[in-house]
């Protein structure tokens, strides 16, 4: 894991996916790569817009999910989405993508988690949020395993092809993530 | 007898979920759903959904729902109720309930089942087990529910031939 100082080197700041991140948005979620780890199959331009669309009209109270673009410097830098936001049970299912440049990997994965649970645990009072990670994407898994805990393996859940792999489900709540911050950073 | 349910049935249901002390109704990952009204509970039972009843005359005895059917993932979410008492491992009416669940599956094309249960849902935990469930894991205090968060049972049952390479 990073130093807390090299993650104090850096400011993030958060916003609302609007209508100017729209092509931005297309480009993302268009990435092959990105696409491999978000999406339980290939995407058609169509689904990409309407889901692009849907992203930067979305109010979270009323639709459950909230895009959250982290800029660094006026520089995109990391997509947050808040999906499923269940405000009976509290919870909501996450996914982020991190744009490459500087800072890159373990600093802004880091730095990336730090706002999610901030505007999960602090702003949104959200309980608790789980995420899907797909089998194959191991820099994920290990990485979030600092964070968060696997609470299910879901056997054969995604098709690759003529292939199946197994999807895990990690949980975060605000007690482990501080937990986690804590034994990070001490 | 399980049956495909009809927008008769739909409308059956919907009034028993108004007064049965059957709960939680419907038991998602995303859940528990807001009291719904008539237009929601239809949508639920039909969106990406196939409803199977039993009834024996007017009386409905239970329900099963495959929900969130994903096409290109082959898969779905059941839930399972009866309405007084779920069936005994190796009785009919657990036969009966593999039958036209295997049935549901060829037609929709599903070759992997997720079930969600509460921790404390005993009876449907035993019946998923006998009907081929796998558990998979525990969501942790993930369900909110008459006051109080509820630990979520993950199972599966797959078809023959889906496994993970």
């Amino acid at each position: 894991m990073p130093r807390r100082s090299e993650v104090k080197e850096y400011h993030l700041v958060a916003c609302r996916a609007e209508t100017r991140h729209q092509d931005l948005l297309l480009r993302w979620y268009g990435d092959s790569s990105i696409q491999k780890v978000l999406e339980d199959g290939p995407c058609t331009t169509k689904y990409l817009h309407r889901k692009v669309t849907q992203l930067i009209s979305s109010d979270p109270f009323r639709d459950g999910q909230c895009a959250v673009i982290l800029e660094m410097n006026s520089r995109p830098v990391a997509l947050i989405h808040f999906m499923w936001i269940n405000w009976i049970s509290r919870t909501a299912e996450i996914d982020f993508t991190l744009l490459s440049g500087k800072p890159h990997g373990l600093v802004l994965g880091t730095m990336t988690i730090d706002k999610v649970a901030q505007i999960a645990f602090e702003e949104f009072n959200l309980r608790k949020l789980y995420a899907f990670i797909y089998g194959d994407n191991r820099r994920a898994l290990r990485f979030l395993g600092h964070y968060m805990h696997t609470e299910a393996v879901l056997k054969a859940y995604l098709k690759r092809g003529r292939r199946y792999e197994d999807t895990y489900v990690l949980g975060l709540t605000p007690a482990e993530y501080y937990a986690a911050v804590e034994r990070h950073y001490k | 007898m399980f049956q495909p349910a009809g927008a008769k049935e739909i409308r059956n249901l919907f009034k028993q979920y108004l007064n049965s002390s059957y709960e939680p109704f419907f038991v998602d990952i995303s859940g528990p759903e807001l009291l719904m009204n008539f237009r929601d509970f239809s949508e639920y039972c039909r969106q990406d959904a196939a409803l199977w009843i039993s009834a024996q005359g007017e009386t409905m005895d239970g329900f099963f729902l495959l929900f969130d059917i994903q096409p290109e993932l082959a898969l779905a979410n059941l839930d399972i109720v009866y309405f007084s008492g779920f069936p005994r491992a190796g009785s009919v009416e657990v036969a009966a309930l593999v039958t036209a669940l295997r049935k549901a599956c060829r037609q929709t094309r599903v070759t992997r089942l997720q079930l969600l249960a509460l921790a404390h849902e005993k009876e449907k935990l035993a019946l998923a087990a006998s009907l081929g469930f796998q558990q998979e894991g525990i969501l942790q205090r993930h369900f909110f529910h008459k006051g109080g968060y509820h630990d979520l049972i993950v199972s599966a049952r797959m078809e023959r031939g889906r496994h993970a390479s």
